[in-house]
């Protein structure tokens, strides 16, 4: 019996993870949802920046980091709607301009007073990972080609008078999943010109980024999908992020009821061989 | 000279971006660099199709020879070619319905569900890997389990709403994995750096092969 | 898009996503089917979407309109890495790479000593005592000797014996903790992947849940 405590197939193992996140979806429990000092900072961060304040959203992320990281977004452009900053955002990585499309679906529905090519622009996807920063940073038209996602011409949106190059943001909100990702923005963007550089990343990255965040090179971090949550109940509009953190915590218990159970069959198959 | 020229390339070009971020005071290497940044975007363009030549040889064989699961591969390259004629022949912008239909229903859900089917092997590994056979790996066991019960609302929870193995989570991940992942990552540095270095000056060769002599 | 277009979509994106995830149990051919769809389908959506924002502005505009010749000088290298397929020439790609590359390393040279070398040191450089707090000294001193400790590990030079071996001992169980608090974090961030899919599979599909 300790010999299949041990061995357990992993089908089981499947369908029990399945079942679990199933049931958490299907009830939700409601487990409190508590905002991080890290969550809190970019909110306040983004909170203190005065109306018509122009915020770079760096979409570097493709559909596997939507589930953690568009309800961040979102969280944060319906903060910044009410605040009536302005958002510029494009990418480095292919899909930056369809998330962006994505993420300001909302706009339509929740703000219907924004108007694109006033309020935000989409760059969308340009080739080049960070020599594309570089040449963001001495002229956005010229490195996108005067064009925009949609193909209008920026020179005829009027946001882009004002964003001539990314020196023209006071703030710089990216989102990220790997390579090219913040290292690239610290180096070539925020590091040598003082632009402040808040990340949402997913929880893979959270490990790697916390010595540049002690090191003030990012001034905040929503992690993962738990970050995502947080960020809803602080802009008081729960979603999707708030919906699964149920079903995240359940699944974690259920990996760490398989770890213990996976050692204590190792450790009694051990003593047995002994 | 097949190969001296692109190193000589290579090293004169790397030498000059170095000089012009030292040297921001001379508007001829600045001029010049933004001029070569924009020409690294249109190279970087203009080589796209590289994956989609590879993927036409790789199955091309594949259908040829009658290899087993060739009629995939014909289906490979259907969804291929005909995504890439359809857009730029009939959608034309990323604005069309046709467009945001396949991106919304089709492309983005499948790439995000081949990286969701991670989930079930991080589970297995963790049932059939994580033992505690040494004092190492007891840490790494010990520092997954208050990771992943303290980073969720679950840790809260199980201690009656008392927020510790939050804390702890937080302090391992700003303190003792910070300083570890600083000291992996400080040297990651340098060996990129000396990476750098060594293709600069031609020491590292192995980007030349693979071209013939 | 119209309702029933909706509809089409979202039976379209349920099944291929049970396809898709069919492979955990075992492999079969409705899983290769499925990922040989999405291979193709995202490497044409790259060429095309690649094509929309760069390519087709370029010739049209930048070439044509505004009769930027120059531009042929980088068009031709990068066409360049296509003579790769062809054995004769194949060394003619030599030069796409080698551009590439010399722009890439001197970035790196350039750009990457300070932010992740000089401020990651200048920054572990903290109040080991004097603080006002126990608690931010202990944890001061736990970072310091966690990096230097982790930084002597891959001093490979070293026979790790004595005193080194020790540090390069304590190194490692820092780095423990490390990729301890890597693999609880990769677990939580796949999980949220399903957790993605299960939410369109629940709710948007099966409308069993409120999204």
């Amino acid at each position: 019996m300790w010999v299949k405590l041990a061995s357990i197939d992993r089908r089981w193992i499947y369908g029990l993870m399945i079942f679990v996140i199933a049931l958490a979806l299907l009830k939700p429990v409601g487990l409190a949802i508590i905002p991080s000092a890290d969550t809190k900072k970019v909110y306040d961060a983004i909170d203190k920046l005065p109306p018509g304040t122009i915020v770079w959203l760096g979409m570097e992320f493709s559909a596997g980091g939507v589930p953690e990281l568009m309800p961040a977004i979102q969280a944060i452009i319906r903060q910044g709607f009410r605040h009536d900053l302005r958002f510029v955002c494009g990418g480095m990585w292919v899909m930056a301009g369809d998330m962006c499309d994505q993420a300001f679906s909302i706009a339509k529905t929740e703000f219907p007073n924004k108007k694109y090519g006033v309020d935000w622009v989409n760059i969308g996807y340009k080739p080049g990972n960070e020599v594309l920063l570089q040449r963001y940073l001495t002229n956005v038209g010229e490195a996108a080609l005067n064009i925009d996602f949609y193909l209008n011409k920026l020179d005829t949106l009027p946001l882009m008078k004002e964003f001539p190059n990314l020196k023209s943001a006071k703030m710089l909100m990216i989102f990220c999943t790997g390579t090219p990702g913040e290292r690239e923005y610290i180096k070539h963007v925020s590091g040598p010109n003082n632009i402040p550089l808040a990340q949402s990343c997913v929880s893979v990255s959270v490990p790697e980024i916390m010595p540049l965040i002690q090191a003030g090179q990012i001034l905040g971090l929503l992690a993962g999908m738990k970050g995502a949550a947080e960020y809803e109940v602080l802009v008081n509009k729960p979603g999707s992020a708030t919906a699964g953190m149920d079903a995240q915590s359940f699944s974690h218990g259920l990996i760490v009821i398989f770890m213990i159970l996976g050692n204590i069959g190792y450790f009694l198959t051990r003593n047995k061989k002994a | 000279m097949k190969k001296e020229v692109p190193m000589a390339i290579c090293f004169i070009l790397a030498v000059l971006y170095v000089v012009a971020n030292y040297f921001t005071g001379s508007k001829f290497i600045t001029t010049l660099k933004t001029t070569l940044d924009d020409w690294f975007l249109i190279v970087t363009a203009w080589a796209v199709l590289v994956g989609t030549v590879n993927l036409t040889q790789i199955h091309g064989r594949r259908i040829r020879a009658k290899r087993e699961g060739y009629v995939f591969s014909a289906w490979l390259l259907a969804c291929l070619y005909g995504m890439m004629l359809v857009s730029i022949l009939i959608f034309r912008s990323a604005n069309a319905i046709g467009w945001k239909f396949m991106y919304n229903q089709l492309i983005a859900p499948m790439n995000a569900t081949v990286y969701a089917t991670l989930v079930f092997y991080i589970g297995s590994a963790a049932y059939r890997s994580f033992r505690m056979r040494s004092l190492e790996a007891t840490i790494l066991l010990v520092t997954a389990v208050v990771m992943m019960l303290g980073r969720v609302p679950l840790g809260r929870m199980l201690l009656g709403g008392r927020p510790y193995l939050g804390q702890m989570a937080d302090w391992i991940l700003s303190v003792p994995n910070s300083a570890g992942m600083r000291g992996i990552q400080i040297g990651a540095c340098l060996g990129g750096l000396a990476t750098a270095l060594r293709i600069m000056l031609g020491i590292e060769r192995g980007h030349l092969g693979g071209t013939g002599e | 898009m119209s309702a029933s277009l909706t509809l089409w979509g979202t039976w379209l994106q349920a099944l291929f996503t049970i396809l898709l995830v069919s492979v955990v149990f075992k492999d079969n051919p409705a899983y290769r089917f499925a990922e040989h769809t999405y291979v193709g389908l995202f490497a044409g959506y790259f060429v095309a979407l690649t094509y929309f924002n760069y390519l087709r502005p370029n010739i049209t505009d930048r070439l044509i309109k505004k009769g930027e010749y120059l531009l042929l000088i980088p068009i031709v290298i990068g066409l360049l890495i296509y003579t790769r397929y062809i054995r004769s020439i194949a060394w003619l790609s030599r030069y796409t790479i080698c551009f590439n590359l010399g722009i890439g390393c001197g970035y790196v040279l350039s750009k990457d000593f300070k932010p992740f070398f000089v401020d990651q040191v200048k920054a572990t450089f903290l109040l080991l005592w004097g603080t006002g707090n126990w608690w931010k000294t202990f944890s001061n001193w736990i970072y310091v000797v966690g990096t230097v400790t982790s930084l002597v590990y891959f001093l490979f030079t070293l026979q790790k014996k004595g005193v080194q071996g020790r540090i390069s001992q304590i190194g490692r169980v820092v780095m423990m903790i490390a990729f301890g608090a890597a693999f609880g974090n990769t677990v939580m961030a796949r999980v949220s992947l399903f957790l993605g899919r299960m939410q369109f599979l629940m709710g948007t599909w099966l409308k069993l849940i409120k999204i």
